[in-house]
């Protein structure tokens, strides 16, 4: 026995040794990034450029409410300077296992600079004002977490995730900066149009947007003709209703001006029953619902029902990056649900 | 200016002269003296005609630049404004509701400031064949049909303070004879931010002995705990006060490797000294942890335990123990698929008061597989010896059904059929189980 313990300690000592030395993996003046979710991780690239080196615990392939806490998350968050999250309990079943099981003082503690909680400076959408409980299904009681789905709330989380770069590498804010710009005005013009947002400038007509006031405000300027991108895509499908799988697309659906008839969850997290499904089918008869939109992480059986008895096209897209093979990055994640959107709702010629 | 003057009173003299003397100068001295101040006159014009070009120019350019400082004055740019409405949007939008306990504590002291607690309740409907009985039966279930309330748990979690944290879980349920116990299951502080990777527990807590022991009943994939579990470690695990280091062992591969060690009183009855306890066992485990694909994962440890058995005569018990556990779970379909293999064996070196050395051991492995998002399915293969007589053994068999009606409730059917050999033979069991699990409040996640 002694000399089985002798031989492990042996084993720990080397490891110790070889494993506290330097990383060779990690440049000394790159911040070393781990972000929950890979929409975080595209952001913080983007803005972060060369100054940081970015990993995902999250592939996009999963759903992120469920995402396993495995211990080898641990070994990457062990390393990090800075740990971005979705925030709004999105990742509250697994989150603080791997927070605790790295034992990492800098991001361990939301309060410390090496945590950062994109939602809070976001536009957040279902608040609870009401007492919230579990019979209502799995309703976050901070609001619905899916808010990366809105290109405006990515444009604030950017800027979010530059402004604590800049913090925790003072040296190079200017280039965060820089890098946040160039990612704004990449943004911009995947939601305006490339010469719309030349001629008027982003800010302008996220104003405008923000305010309700775009398509008036073109209007008066003449400049309908010239409204590109996202936005010219999903304007002749306003207020037209679609079907979800998961309350997860409200975000996306209040930008584009779509309206949510119902989703397949009877509540959220809660699977569809055979009554709901039923329900649903007479549902989308009566409202003229077109499509379904969901994640390709969830099962096809009920919405494939509900196509045949209706009709209903079922739009599988990725609301992730990595999702899915469409959604290599951000502006073609969001390309493709508008792309796969404007083809299902466009009348028949 | 003065040339200006001179020009403008010869002009006047000028002007007033009587047209005949004009018309007589002409040609003389005189009228060259006019021509000359005709054409002085002209340049004269000619100058004032440019200076005044060159003030209207600088005047031009002076209103242009107070143009542009009127317009770059301090002010919302777009971005600014685009700022603005978004922090009044938000300043305007609903606040979450804070929670009744915050409505009765009053207004700024939220949930925060109190712990987690968790009320978890576990209820079990239970049958043995009566032919089949044991006299004595080795598990926790003691053989009757009756339904019982198995388990509550209360547990609590929070932050003491910047360094550490602290769980308490107090368990109570019903005993064979319908009794009702409360026990503290588990009370420890975690001390988090110890330098190199180290983190230390202080209190009661269930040792950290191979992969199921350190499980609550609840978190298990059957209704049982294993027979070797519950034979070598106790029906509910093994659980002692002491104290725990852990550390992640750092590595070239940047593999996870954790070390655990701890010092807990030898009060386990099944293979330490019970009641009479009077020092320590020393624990260790070792776990590694890989991915073999991005589905796939596969975990292996090993275990030892030593202490005085409290049987006289100085004597110890030693255990190792070895655990391998692979899961499945692609992530697109993670909701609905996934697979655990989990096995594990103990080995018992058990000093008897007469100077012999029992050896013992047993084994499980069990099969674990989600087929639907709502259902899974098990089985398991039991094996196992006991502490004190190698010679008894038991071969057993079980399968089972999960319903998880949600993520915070369950239904469970078990069939387990034990072959009883040795001295036990004859005591074979056939028993069947019904468990509802459900749980209420925040109740933390279970480790992986």
């Amino acid at each position: 026995m002694k000399s089985m313990y002798m031989a492990v300690l042996a084993a720990a000592a080397f490891c110790a040794a070889v494993g506290y030395g330097p990383s060779p993996a990690l440049a000394a003046d790159r911040l070393n990034v781990v972000t929950t979710t890979t929409d975080l991780k595209f952001i913080a690239e983007a803005v972060g450029g060369d100054h940081v080196k970015v990993t995902s615990i999250a592939s996009g392939a999963e759903d992120p409410h469920f995402v396993s806490a495995k211990p080898s998350f641990m070994m990457i968050a062990r390393v990090a300077d800075l740990w971005i999250a979705i925030g709004m309990e999105l990742e509250i079943g697994w989150e603080g296992l791997i927070l605790e099981g790295s034992r990492n003082p800098k991001i361990r503690s939301i309060d410390s600079k090496g945590y950062l909680d994109v939602s809070q400076g976001v536009l957040r959408l279902e608040v609870p004002t009401q007492r919230v409980t579990r019979e209502m299904g799995d309703v976050h009681p901070l609001g619905n977490p899916h808010y990366w789905l809105d290109p405006l709330n990515v444009r604030i989380m950017a800027k979010t995730i530059a402004d604590r770069l800049a913090q925790l590498d003072p040296a190079h804010s200017e280039d965060f900066k820089g890098n946040l710009k160039a990612f704004q005005r990449t943004l911009d013009e995947h939601m305006f149009g490339k010469p719309l947002v030349e001629e008027v400038g982003g800010d302008k007509l996220w104003l405008r947007e923000f305010k309700g006031e775009l398509q008036g405000f073109l209007e008066e300027q003449h400049l309908t003709a010239k409204l590109g991108g996202w936005a010219a895509k999903m304007l002749p499908f306003r207020g037209e209703k679609i079907l979800t799988y998961h309350r997860s697309w409200i975000y996306f659906t209040n930008r584009f001006g779509l309206a949510v008839a119902d989703e397949m969850e009877p509540k959220p997290g809660i699977p569809p029953s055979p009554g709901h499904v039923l329900q649903l089918i007479e549902k989308v008869k009566a409202d003229h619902v077109r499509v379904l939109l969901m994640e390709p992480f969830y099962e096809r059986k009920a919405p494939g029902l509900i196509a045949e008895k209706t009709g209903l096209k079922v739009l599988v897209c990725a609301n992730s990056v990595g999702g899915d093979e469409a959604a290599k990055d951000y502006f073609s994640m969001i390309g493709n649900v508008v792309d796969k959107l404007a083809a299902a709702l466009k009348p028949a010629s | 200016m003065k040339r200006f003057l001179v020009c403008a009173v010869l002009v006047a003299v000028c002007s007033y002269t009587p047209g005949r003397a004009m018309a007589d100068a002409v040609g003389s001295p005189m009228a060259d003296d006019v021509a000359s101040l005709k054409a002085e006159m002209a340049e004269m014009k000619r100058m004032m005609e440019e200076q005044r070009k060159q003030y209207q120019s600088e005047i031009d350019g002076l209103k242009q630049k107070v143009e542009a400082l009127s317009q770059a004055r301090p002010g919302p740019s777009p971005a600014d404004e685009l700022a603005a409405a978004i922090d009044k949007a938000k300043g305007e939008a609903p606040k979450p509701e804070p929670g009744m306990l915050s409505m009765f504590l009053g207004k700024g002291a939220g949930q925060s400031s109190v712990p987690d607690i968790s009320v978890l309740g576990d209820v079990l409907g239970h049958y043995v064949t009566d032919h089949h009985k044991a006299p004595n039966p080795p598990q926790q279930e003691d053989g009757k049909r009756h339904f019982r309330f198995r388990e509550m748990e209360i547990a609590f979690s929070a932050p003491v303070d910047p360094n550490s944290k602290a769980d308490l879980i107090l368990t109570g349920g019903e005993d064979a004879n319908g009794q009702w116990n409360m026990d503290l299951e588990e009370g420890y502080l975690t001390l988090t931010t110890l330098p190199y990777d180290l983190q230390a527990r202080v209190g009661k807590f269930r040792t950290v002995f191979g992969k199921n022991n350190p499980f609550h009943t609840h978190a298990m994939a059957w209704v049982d705990r294993p027979d070797v579990i519950a034979n070598f470690l106790g029906p509910d695990g093994m659980a002692e006060t002491g104290v725990e280091g852990s550390w992640l062992v750092p590595n070239p591969w940047k593999k996870y490797i954790e070390w655990t060690a701890a010092f807990q009183n030898n009060g386990n009855p099944e293979s330490f000294a019970g009641d009479r306890q009077d020092d320590v066992m020393f624990v260790n485990h070792l776990k590694y942890f890989d991915n073999l694909t991005e589905a796939t994962t596969a975990e292996l440890g090993g275990s030892v335990a030593t202490g005085a058995n409290g049987d006289g005569g100085g004597g110890r018990t030693t255990l190792e123990g070895v655990d391998f556990t692979v899961k499945w779970k692609p992530p697109d379909q993670g909701l609905y698929k996934a697979l655990t293999w989990q096995s594990e064996a103990i080995l018992s070196q058990k000093d008897l008061p007469d100077g012999m050395t029992v050896n013992s051991w047993g084994a499980y492995s069990s099969l674990e597989y989600q087929f639907a998002r709502q259902w899974r399915a098990f089985v398991r293969f039991d094996f196992s010896e006991f502490p004190d007589d190698a010679q008894s053994k038991q071969l057993g068999g079980a399968v089972g059904l999960t319903y998880n009606m949600s993520e915070f409730c369950y239904w469970r059917l078990e069939y387990k059929h034990t072959d009883a050999q040795g001295a036990m033979a004859g005591q074979d069991r056939d028993e069947l189980w019904l468990q509802l699990n459900f749980g209420i409040g925040p109740h933390q996640a279970h480790k992986y």
